[in-house]
């Protein structure tokens, strides 16, 4: 067994005094690609900080390809892209890529070759004169990709990196990344979209400062012991407020013209069943398989309802 | 709210030329009261610069919209004031305060008087906004922004709401509770034209237009664009080792694209691949290698597979 790329140990930071992270542990992998997820503003893009040695933890340890976080010799070896846009908007495609390739210490001839290369596997060769802020979303996407890719990284730290981009792009950039990850690279990937957060090989989800689950997706949706049934017909939607104050129900969720269910305990969905057949026997209830966003909503209901609570 | 029937928005032969570009080619297009409609399309593909026209922030080189009866061009200032626009950035007044955002915009639709506190109220009750409401609009977490900018487009009881990429890069509870809203409305009997890049979300719109460089390309339910045939088809494999066999079928040549999902792997063939004999011979070839593959009957189809087909179509015609 590899030792892992990136290993986390107690993880802790916080700014002044609001805590963001609070005792985070996890390891990924060489060729791995490591999903984090979490509710908007849980602290997914200062882990990624931390990771990368641009943030320092107030305790714990960060190890990257075996060295502290901050080690300067993992430059050329880590490739990091924010949120937003690392390029520079008036420089063309090919003087962006030659920029990076000279901060990373890269020769004329070796640089050359690896541009070349990296045109052709991201398609955009063909644009190498475009100015980068003359781009469409997707191709820029490609560009930050190509970009961090040139130092030839063994781990990469992605932040929401596919926010705005199309579905055809968001296709490309992920086989992209399938390739990049098939040649051993681990990569760290943050999203708030769980139909991507199911393209990874693991996910984390970051919870209240700590890594509450980790696994594969599909183990992440069988870990949940509750069930999801769709209640649906004409009107279904009308129907939340009542289903929810059923026994057994956790939530009911419109979506599109259908409910979503999540029911809990042995009798609930007969419970639900009988409730529905005598007043509204046109609805109809099925199993639903509940997919890795089904889930997450369910997770982050959860935690919205014991906050209020808390509150109160 | 006034003129209850008859579409909330509809335009008719759109088109918006910047010198020799023409970024919207001559649209047909209408959204119901209490329909949502998704204007769907790549990056670039002219659905912003619609919306802009629809909204009258941006005049149409030629062809007409009209909102709730009223004509954009003739009566643009009655037409615009029947319409809510939430952009992808939100336009907030990020040193006013919550409150004062409200009031302003309000003042700004003409609603003022005891009407405009009423609507003031409502928006920070319904958005959950009254124990932010003297803070600064920039220092507001994305999520309270968002609800401000849709409360601030919602005060003056508009026909119809435009909402630009509305969940891109939201948690997946955020994004419930913004189409919850949009059901609320459309309950109400308001028009909701969105525009997304997730399919999924897609699928919860009343009708759907595809855009592509400036034309409609594809438009009807859901469904009807769900039952269009692909030319490549589409089969779900199941593996133990998922990994190492989508590694193995990427270099297959019947095989176009493998794109992995929670464990499955739904795999895109080349055009006239037939879907049962591709099976059966990878299913042999991955025993010789030790990989155990099952495929399901059916592999479900999803909009994004559609959408994928018709944009490649335009693309190798062109």
């Amino acid at each position: 067994m590899d030792d892992p790329v990136v290993s986390v140990v107690d993880l802790r930071f916080g700014y002044s005094r609001t805590p963001v992270l609070e005792g985070l542990t996890f390891e990924v992998a060489r060729g791995e690609i490591f999903g984090i997820v979490g509710a908007d503003g849980v602290g997914k893009s200062t882990l990624l900080r931390l990771l990368i040695g641009q943030l320092e933890p107030s305790a714990g340890r960060i190890r990257v390809l075996g060295l502290d976080h901050s080690d300067r010799s993992l430059r050329d070896a880590i490739a990091y892209m924010p949120q937003g846009f690392g390029q520079y908007l008036d420089l063309s495609v090919a003087e962006n890529l030659a920029f990076f390739a000279a901060l990373h210490g890269l020769g004329t001839a070796e640089s050359r070759t690896m541009i070349d290369d990296l045109l052709a596997r991201t398609g955009l060769r063909g644009f190498e004169g475009r100015r980068a802020g003359q781009l469409s979303g997707g191709m820029m996407q490609k560009l930050a990709l190509a970009c961090a890719l040139v130092s030839r990284p063994k781990v990469m730290f992605l932040d929401e990196p596919t926010t705005g981009v199309d579905p055809l792009s968001r296709r490309a950039f992920w086989q992209l990344l399938e390739a990049v990850r098939s040649e051993g690279v681990a990569i760290v990937y943050t999203t708030a979209n769980m139909e991507e957060a199911e393209r990874c090989d693991r996910v984390g989800t970051l919870e209240r400062g700590r890594m509450t689950r980790t696994g594969r997706p599909p183990e992440l949706v069988a870990a949940v012991a509750s069930t999801l049934l769709t209640v649906g017909g004409d009107d279904a939607r009308k129907w939340h407020r009542t289903l929810r104050r059923l026994p057994g129900v956790e939530f009911a969720f419109p979506v599109g013209r259908v409910l979503k269910v999540w029911v809990t305990g042995a009798d609930a969905e007969r419970a639900l069943r009988a409730a529905l057949a005598e007043r509204a026997p046109e609805l109809r209830v099925a199993p639903a398989p509940p997919s890795l966003h089904d889930v997450a909503l369910r997770e982050l209901a959860l935690l919205q309802h014991e906050d209020a609570h808390a509150g109160a | 709210m006034p003129a209850r029937d008859g579409p909330a928005i509809v335009a008719h032969d759109l088109t918006r030329r910047f010198g020799s570009f023409a970024a919207v080619k001559g649209i047909d297009l209408d959204v119901q009261r209490g329909e949502v409609f998704g204007l769907l399309g790549a990056n670039g593909a002219g659905k912003t610069t619609a919306i802009r026209m629809l909204c009258g922030t941006l005049p149409p080189t030629s062809g007409s919209v009209s909102v709730a009866g009223i004509d954009m061009v003739r009566h643009a200032r009655r037409a615009r004031g029947r319409i809510g626009y939430v952009t992808q950035r939100f336009t907030l007044y990020g040193d006013l305060g919550v409150l004062e955002n409200l009031e302003l915009q309000a003042g700004l639709y003409g609603v003022v008087g005891p009407r405009r506190d009423e609507r003031v109220r409502w928006a920070l009750d319904r958005f959950e906004l009254r124990a932010v409401a003297s803070e600064r609009a920039a220092r507001l977490p994305l999520g309270f922004q968002r609800r401000l900018a849709v409360a601030a487009a919602l005060l003056h009881e508009p026909d119809v709401l435009f909402l630009d990429e509305p969940t891109s890069g939201i948690d997946p509870l955020a994004r419930q509770q913004l189409w919850e809203l949009v059901y609320e409305l459309t309950d109400s009997g308001v028009g909701v034209l969105v525009t997304t890049h997730y399919m999924d979300e897609a699928l919860f719109c009343d009708r759907l237009a595809l855009m592509d460089r400036g034309s409609v390309i594809a438009s009807g339910t859901p469904q009807e664009l769900l039952a269009r045939p692909l030319d490549a088809p589409i089969v779900q494999l199941h593996s133990a080792d998922d990994v190492r066999c989508a590694a193995w079928l990427a270099t297959d040549a019947d095989v176009r694209e493998v794109m992995p999902r929670a464990g499955r792997l739904r795999v895109r063939l080349r055009p006239g691949t037939e879907a049962d004999r591709f099976v059966t011979r990878v299913q042999a070839e991955g025993a010789a290698r030790g990989l155990r593959v099952s495929a399901d009957a059916v592999a479900p189809i999803e909009l994004e597979d559609v959408f994928v087909a018709l944009l490649e179509a335009q693309a190798a015609q062109s």
